[in-house]
């Protein structure tokens, strides 16, 4: 388990982490989400005892970082992909790293099998790519076999079968009891690999949320509808519903189609079987998670002081003028 | 959520030996041996003294060489050996990178995450690289000193000595001991500045280019007073046979060279304590 307590770091008069409290439980990956600049790396680095916080306390398993005798085997980290000298073939940064706690050859053979760099394993490292260089870091994330994996954005510079690869290799760690913190700023990925999320925006913690009440709030209730017969619905439908969108035209065939806001899907349903009017589509509309996203991080405080989830479809709009505040 | 009824990571990998010191001094040399650039550097920085102390000794005893006849009081031990004004940069830059080339790549980091105590791997990765050196530096310094002998030799008055003449031992095991001082010298300064152009900048600046510095110095500023104190000034007094006035006798002068370098470590080891990597 990892445990920040109002963890802040300044740099001069800049608060990159301001005040975080947050835990990440073991047997889940939790996904640590923020625009770039919103302070994970600097989180990651105070976790691992590289940076000192100017106040607030971190633990790793109930101790803080710098007193456990076996570090790797509490924790394995990857910071960023390609730390390593360029000269040095990935076999031998691996087992410089594994004799400084304890471990031979025999597991660094292990971990390159695992990520599947054994055939270049002998290969000066310089030459490597990023995806390579990114399943070097993993392996010597995994060298000590920790309870705790920590990685700072590790799909960064994979191709689609690698990031498949991290998520499952990611979801496996975690259901075998481990504690999996990953960083990302891509939320669709997160989406995917993370059970819970930490999100932070401007060094602040912004939602601590299971990845599925972050999915359910990013919808925004509106339903699409598409029927040969659009204008007869629409009008009937209008007699009930809040807001009901203008007709637009079916592409190339299409039946023609309109959003309706603050009716049920299964009411539309029903009402159209009730008049006898054919419907080809409802679909409810969910805004995209990456506009949830910029949302939550777009530093409103009125986001901040409350439950982010109980915003309105009308707040979770993504204005422009909030969204350019996003950025850091 | 499966937090309740996910199971309780227990690993299975266990460690071949006790992590601490000797894991950290593993770890080190096996980062020093696993660089082409090592050997490179120990090579250039062996062929550099072998090479100018060759040299050397062929032109002062050459027909024309030297304006001024070889008089009883010359330092045919030492004297090949001021070859070390540039192999001691050689080595010294070594010195230098070997700790800020993991700063460079990001690889600090991995190094202080598996092992905490900075100051211990500091400390063991400067010990390690120490006697490496050293080892290398006495093989380059006998060959040196049997090499240039020889030459000295050749003609038919022989300038040469032998290893038991007076001072010769210690003149070529002094030599040694400077130039493993001079990488370590590097270390400091690489552990202190962290980037290799300012940490390579300061060694020259310290080793090469503050002595020519003072020679431009007024003399009644004390000049020669002070300039006995500078490192390489004083550390060179190790390969003097005679003690010239307003200098340090060999092993004075060797001990304040190593003096400095004592400093630069401490003030980088305070540094990088305190400091965020």
């Amino acid at each position: 388990m990892i445990e920040t307590h109002e963890l802040t770091k300044k740099y001069g008069d800049t608060v990159a982490v301001d005040h975080l409290t947050f835990r990440a439980l073991p047997g889940r990956v939790t996904g640590f989400l923020g625009p770039n600049g919103a302070g994970k790396s600097t989180t990651m680095r105070m976790i691992l005892g590289l940076d000192a916080p100017n106040s607030g306390s971190v633990t790793v398993n109930g101790t803080p970082y710098r007193h456990h005798h076996y570090p790797l085997h509490e924790v394995g980290a990857l910071l960023e992909a390609k730390a390593i000298h360029p000269g040095r073939s990935s076999y031998n940064h691996l087992l410089a790293v594994a004799q400084s706690n304890g471990f031979g050859p025999k597991r660094v053979t292990q971990v390159l099998e695992l990520v599947g760099l054994e055939k270049v394993a002998k290969k000066r490292a310089g030459a490597y790519s990023l995806g390579m260089g990114q399943r070097l870091g993993i392996a010597t994330a995994l060298l000590g076999d920790p309870g705790i994996l920590l990685l700072d954005e590790p799909v960064n510079g994979l191709d689609p079968e690698g990031i498949i690869w991290v998520r499952n290799l990611l979801k496996a760690l975690a259901a075998e009891g481990r504690t999996v913190f990953v960083s990302s700023h891509l939320m669709a990925e997160m989406a995917l690999t993370a059970d819970h999320l930490v999100v932070i925006g401007r060094g602040q913690l912004i939602a601590d949320t299971s990845v599925a009440d972050f999915v359910a709030s990013a919808s925004t209730g509106r339903v699409r509808v598409a029927s040969p017969d659009s204008p007869r619905l629409r009008e009937l439908i209008a007699e009930k519903a809040v807001e009901v969108s203008p007709i637009q035209a079916g592409e190339s065939g299409q039946s023609p189609t309109f959003t309706v806001s603050g009716l049920a899907r299964s009411a539309i349903g029903d009402l159209a079987f009730h008049h006898g009017i054919v419907v080809h589509e409802l679909t409810s509309e969910a805004a995209s998670l990456e506009e949830a996203f910029m949302e939550l991080t777009a530093g409103d405080v009125e986001f901040r002081a409350q439950d982010p989830y109980q915003h309105t479809p009308e707040q979770a709009a993504p204005a422009a003028a909030t969204r350019k505040v996003v950025a850091p | 959520m499966s937090t309740a009824t996910s199971p309780v990571f227990v690993s299975t990998v266990k460690t071949d030996h006790r992590p601490g010191i000797v894991g950290v001094a593993r770890s080190e040399w096996t980062k020093i041996r696993s660089l082409r650039s090592t050997f490179w550097t120990f090579a250039v920085t062996a062929v550099l003294t072998v090479g100018l102390g060759s040299l050397f000794a062929l032109g002062r005893t050459s027909a024309r060489g030297g304006r001024d006849a070889i008089t009883a009081n010359f330092n045919a031990a030492g004297f090949p050996f001021n070859g070390l004004f540039l192999s001691q940069l050689a080595i010294g830059v070594l010195g230098v990178l070997i700790i800020t080339t993991e700063y460079s790549s990001g690889m600090i980091r991995t190094t202080f995450t598996a092992v905490p105590q900075r100051g211990m791997v500091l400390a063991v990765k400067a010990v390690i690289f120490g006697f490496v050196t050293l080892v290398i530096s006495l093989v380059t310094t006998f060959v040196t000193f049997f090499a240039s002998q020889a030459i000295l030799n050749r003609g038919t008055v022989k300038y040469g000595v032998t290893l038991s003449s007076p001072q010769a031992l210690r003149i070529v095991i002094g030599a040694a001991l400077y130039m493993t001082v001079c990488g370590l010298l590097g270390v400091a300064l690489g552990a202190l500045l962290r980037s290799t152009a300012a940490a390579i900048t300061g060694l020259a600046g310290l080793l090469f280019i503050l002595p020519i510095m003072m020679n431009f110095l007024p003399v009644s500023w004390h000049r020669d007073a002070i300039a006995q104190w500078l490192p390489s000034n004083a550390g060179m007094q190790i390969v003097e046979k005679v003690t010239q006035p307003l200098q340090f006798s060999p092993w004075a002068g060797l001990a304040v060279f190593a003096g400095w370098v004592a400093v630069a470590f401490l003030a980088g080891l305070v540094l990088l304590r305190r400091r965020d990597v």
